[in-house]
Formats: structure tokens, C-alpha cells, sequence
């Protein structure tokens, strides 16, 4: 079964789609804003937006008739603590691991 | 798609001798391998191919979660091999807790090299026998990790700061 977990990761694993949330981490834009600097079509950004959409990852804003998109951080936290996870997996246990070997180390003879 | 591969180096100022012996001794590995800011516990030690090494750990909420790594090389004191994963309580395979597509198994190299008159120790993760979508899920780990977001989790950390802070 496929958790939203995994839809965020099926999303993330596309360049063109995590450099939109980077720039949706500057602020809302529109579709036309987000296709400009890529250089790709306002159709082919549309549907990197519905993918992140599924995802959880960013909402379009019903007001405005742009439907400016923005980032939901909240939703990409739990994405960004798996990956902080994988992250610091190591190098957290090196860490105590380094301090384990120094503790062992002794005056020099 | 080449399999995508986690890779960690470090070095230690410990002879090679000591290093192994504190990731291949028991007593040792329970003061440094445990999750951090819980207890873990080492159930299992068994260093031989074929032979299991499994963990209890406790989430800092108090919910227990249990690994299984199953010893594939055991070089002195050079290399380590191990198939790595969680498990249940009977030591049965089971997938990441609330991630289905996080590869069930993901093999585990460990090198051992001497370093002047350390260690340096040179240690990859990747999938084993992965679906295409453990894989695509794996890779997207990596690649958003290695900063494939340009230079905005800076900012991306702030927004995240400021929701949490509410």
C-alpha cells in the first residue's frame, strides 16, 4: 500500500520538482511564474503541480484567479525528517563511536 | 538505473585493532551503535556469516521497534558485511514503520583501513534485491540529501521553524 510518505518521495525523486519546492520555499508563485525560469512548457509545469499536489506537498490558493501555488512545509517536514534520519544515522553513531575510542585511549605509557 | 549507494567515511584516532574490536564486540557496540537519546539493547550477537545481530530500541515516545542484520562477511580487522533491516519482535522481517516503499533490506559494507596510526573507516549503505520503487524511493533520499534543492533548505528550515513555533 502506498502511504502519503511514499507519494512525498515518488514526487521528491524528480529534479524539476524539488527545484519548484525550492522556489516555493521563497514564496507562493503562479504556474506562469514557475515555468519561466525553467524553460518548459506552462502544461508540463501543470503536471509537476498535480504531482506534488497528490503528494500533500503544496496547495494552490482558491482566492486569486492565478491560484498562486504554495508551499506546505508542514507536509514536507515528515519527508525532511526521513531524510535528516538516513542523514545523521551514521554520523550520530560515529560521533559516540569517536568518543567511545578517546574514553579508551588512556595516558600515554 | 545504477543502484543508488549512501556512502559515509570517518576517520578515528584508533588503531585498526581497537576499532574493530568496538564494532565486532558486543559490550562495546551497546555504549556507541544505540538510536540517539533512547535505549537500545542488544539482543542477538551471533559474528559469523549467516549469523544474526538484532537490536530493541525504544522511541522516545516508549514504543519499541526491533532490527535484524544478518553477517554476510567477517574479515579481521579489515571488513564487515551485513544485510540490514527492521524486524518484529520475533526477529521476522518486516518493512520501515510508516514508509512501505523504504527498501526492506539494504546491504551494509563496512572497511576498515589503517590511516597513519588511526582508522579510517569507509562505510556505504544500498538497496538489496529492491523493487524499481524501493530503489526510485532510496534514490530520492539521496539525491534530495546531497542538496539537490539548490541552496533553500536554509530557508525552507526557517518556514519549518516558524509552523513549529505556533
Amino acid at each position: 500500500m502506498e502511504s502519503q510518505l511514499d507519494r512525498q518521495f515518488a514526487a521528491l525523486a524528480d529534479p524539476i520538482r524539488r527545484a519548484i519546492l525550492a522556489r516555493l520555499a521563497q514564496g507562493a508563485a503562479t504556474v506562469g511564474e514557475l515555468a519561466r525560469p525553467f524553460g518548459i512548457s506552462q502544461p508540463a509545469i501543470s503536471r509537476h503541480l498535480k504531482v506534488l499536489e497528490a503528494a500533500g506537498l503544496i496547495e494552490a490558493a482558491r482566492a486569486a484567479q492565478a491560484r498562486p501555488r504554495r508551499l506546505k512545509a508542514e507536509a514536507l517536514g515528515e519527508a525532511r525528517a526521513w531524510i535528516d534520519g538516513l542523514a545523521t544515522y551514521w554520523s550520530d553513531r560515529f560521533d559516540r563511536l569517536d568518543a567511545l575510542l578517546g574514553e579508551q585511549e588512556g595516558p600515554p605509557a | 538505473m545504477t543502484t543508488p549507494r549512501f556512502t559515509i567515511t570517518r576517520h578515528f584516532a584508533a588503531p585498526r585493532a581497537r576499532v574493530w574490536a568496538a564494532w565486532t564486540q558486543p559490550e562495546q557496540l551497546a555504549r556507541w551503535f544505540g538510536p540517539k537519546g533512547s535505549e537500545g539493547s542488544i539482543l542477538a550477537f551471533d559474528l559469523r556469516p549467516g549469523g544474526e545481530w538484532r537490536g530493541r530500541m525504544e522511541t522516545p515516545e516508549g514504543a519499541a521497534m526491533f532490527s535484524k542484520f544478518v553477517f554476510r562477511e567477517v574479515s579481521p580487522p579489515q571488513r564487515l558485511v551485513w544485510v540490514h533491516g527492521f524486524a518484529d519482535e520475533g526477529g521476522n522481517r518486516i518493512r520501515a514503520p510508516f514508509a512501505p516503499l523504504f527498501p526492506l533490506e539494504l546491504l551494509t559494507t563496512v572497511d576498515f583501513a589503517e590511516d597513519g596510526a588511526g582508522t579510517r573507516i569507509t562505510l556505504s549503505w544500498e538497496p538489496l534485491d529492491a523493487t524499481a520503487e524501493e530503489e526510485a524511493f532510496f534514490a530520492s533520499m539521496m539525491a534530495s540529501m546531497e542538496g539537490g534543492w539548490g541552496g533553500s533548505f536554509d530557508q525552507l528550515d526557517e518556514l519549518l521553524a516558524d509552523q513549529s513555533s505556533i
